[in-house]
């Protein structure tokens, strides 16, 4: 995906670690209607970003979050310039997503741009007009608050109306499997659906566990650097059972998330090397971190 | 097998509910005893679990998927003269695909006698409106859960204002990102923050025990 290899066996290529900026309540962000925030700021958590992906040898990428389109333009522009990672447009709202990744097709972005997401309430519209902006990466997410289990992900994803046919019939021709989680305990069965679609579908999958702290009630209790502890173990974890990215939530928790990936992907990749595998790119974690 | 059986199933989110409850209706015991003394107090039994941090969201949402699959069934049998008189419910989540709140809520609204009609998520403010002229609601009830849809919210107020309908309807509204302060500045009769309290905001709303 752009210059970042996603996926393969655990320890294989290193676990691709994604970011959020411009997030809802993110502090940066003056005016999150026009899109208005503190670059200086912003360049900060961004350029801290690339330099741990850099001396870990996890790939990186940045997820944008606009509320509006016109948010979301500005936000794509600024991460364009600021990192050469790929970026994620993201909104919770389809017309602001579509709206803000034309724009970046136009400016010359296209190749860099993932969209994020393709859902199951994706209409028939949504999926022209991606197909019309020529996007050709996306996250698909695999999301129903009703249907969680590993079976459920896998009907969601296949079949005629399935998220794989929609992606397809967008153009999208790199596929991100988002198996998305509900709270802490629910990652047992994301996980789980990881292992299946990496298995059967052969597609690289990840989620954001971050997503759960949401709704972690006692984690309301915990002291900053335990938080941070556990935002860790929690990407860890899904790393362990295949996760081959990992939307981490805040970039701000980069300087937590990255070591913690890194110490992970180089014990993956090290027991790929007791077992006779020949690491060729040695610009990995077993390398850069241990 | 007795509806103290059917409410440690619903519980413990065993299938085996199901069962029970069709047993339970062709001995003839009364429905609304299976519903209330099983079905409910079950789901209350597990809702305490989570309470107590010891069942989880996954265990609600089957939990739920269940209790309704068992409704579905006694649903069929209940008096229809009963099921004429309900109260009617509007309810939905505004612009977000985000369903757990909102389906409790509607499952504990329908176990509690009213007339449930669930439009789903990802709703705009006329979508309420229109329903609720359509059905002829007594109550219309928002789930908010992100900040965008808070100003969607206020825009169904000035809907039904400017419809001049604001008076047929009692507005409730809960959900992750609001609060009563807030609910009460927007213009909604009613804000509950967690499922019992939404049914007993509905029910006092309308007067009804």
């Amino acid at each position: 995906m752009a210059s970042v290899r996603v996926g393969g066996q655990p320890g294989e290529n290193p676990t691709v670690l994604i970011g959020t900026i411009f997030y809802e309540g993110h502090k940066i962000v003056s005016d999150p209607v026009k899109g208005l925030f503190d670059r200086g700021k912003a360049e900060e958590l961004v350029s801290c970003q690339d330099e741990l992906s850099d001396e870990t040898g996890n790939p990186c990428m940045l997820d944008v979050v606009g509320r509006t389109a016109e948010a979301l333009k500005k936000y794509v522009e600024f991460a364009s310039e600021a990192t050469d990672s790929p970026i994620l447009v993201d909104s919770p709202l389809a017309e602001a997503r579509l709206e803000a990744c034309k724009h970046a097709v136009e400016v010359g972005l296209g190749e860099r741009i993932v969209y994020n997401s393709i859902n199951p309430e994706a209409s028939r519209e949504e999926i022209e007009k991606i197909r019309d902006i020529g996007l050709k990466a996306a996250i698909v997410l695999a999301f129903s608050e009703y249907e969680f289990e590993p079976e459920d992900k896998m009907r969601i994803l296949q079949g005629n109306d399935g998220l794989i046919a929609k992606a397809e019939k967008a153009g999208i021709e790199k596929v991100l499997v988002d198996l998305s989680v509900l709270d802490v305990a629910s990652i047992a069965y994301t996980a789980a659906s990881i292992q299946m679609v990496k298995e059967k579908l052969g597609l690289p999958s990840g989620c954001s566990p971050a997503n759960a702290f949401d709704t972690w009630r006692k984690a309301g209790e915990f002291k900053p650097q335990v938080k941070r502890a556990c935002l860790a173990a929690l990407n860890v974890f899904v790393r362990c059972f295949g996760a081959d990215f990992i939307l981490y939530g805040p970039v701000e928790a980069a300087d937590t998330v990255f070591p913690s990936c890194a110490a992970a992907d180089a014990i993956l990749t090290y027991s790929l090397v007791t077992g006779g595998y020949e690491v060729k790119d040695k610009n990995t974690p077993l390398y850069k971190i241990l | 097998m007795n509806i103290e059986d059917l409410r440690k199933a619903i519980a413990e989110i065993k299938g085996e509910a199901k069962d029970i409850t069709k047993r339970l209706l062709d001995e003839g015991v009364d429905p609304v005893r299976i519903l209330e003394d099983g079905i409910v107090k079950g789901l209350y039994d597990l809702g305490d679990k989570f309470e107590r941090h010891e069942a989880f969201i996954p265990d609600l949402v089957k939990g739920s998927k269940l209790a309704r699959e068992c409704i579905e069934m006694i649903e069929k049998v209940l008096p229809r003269e009963k099921a004429e008189a309900k109260k009617k419910v509007v309810i939905g989540t505004m612009l977000s695909k985000h369903n757990i709140g909102k389906n409790l809520v509607s499952t504990f609204l329908t176990i509690n006698g009213f007339e449930v009609h669930d439009l789903g998520e990802n709703l705009e403010p006329w979508d309420f409106y229109e329903k609720a002229e359509e059905i002829g609601a007594d109550i219309i009830a928002v789930s908010v859960v992100f900040t965008p849809a808070l100003s969607k919210f206020e825009e169904l107020i000035r809907i039904l204002k400017e419809m001049g309908v604001r008076d047929k309807y009692k507005v409730l509204v809960g959900g992750a990102v609001t609060s009563k302060e807030w609910a009460e500045k927007a213009g909604a009769d009613g804000w509950a923050g967690d499922v019992e309290g939404a049914v007993k905001a509905a029910k006092e709303l309308l007067g009804v025990s």
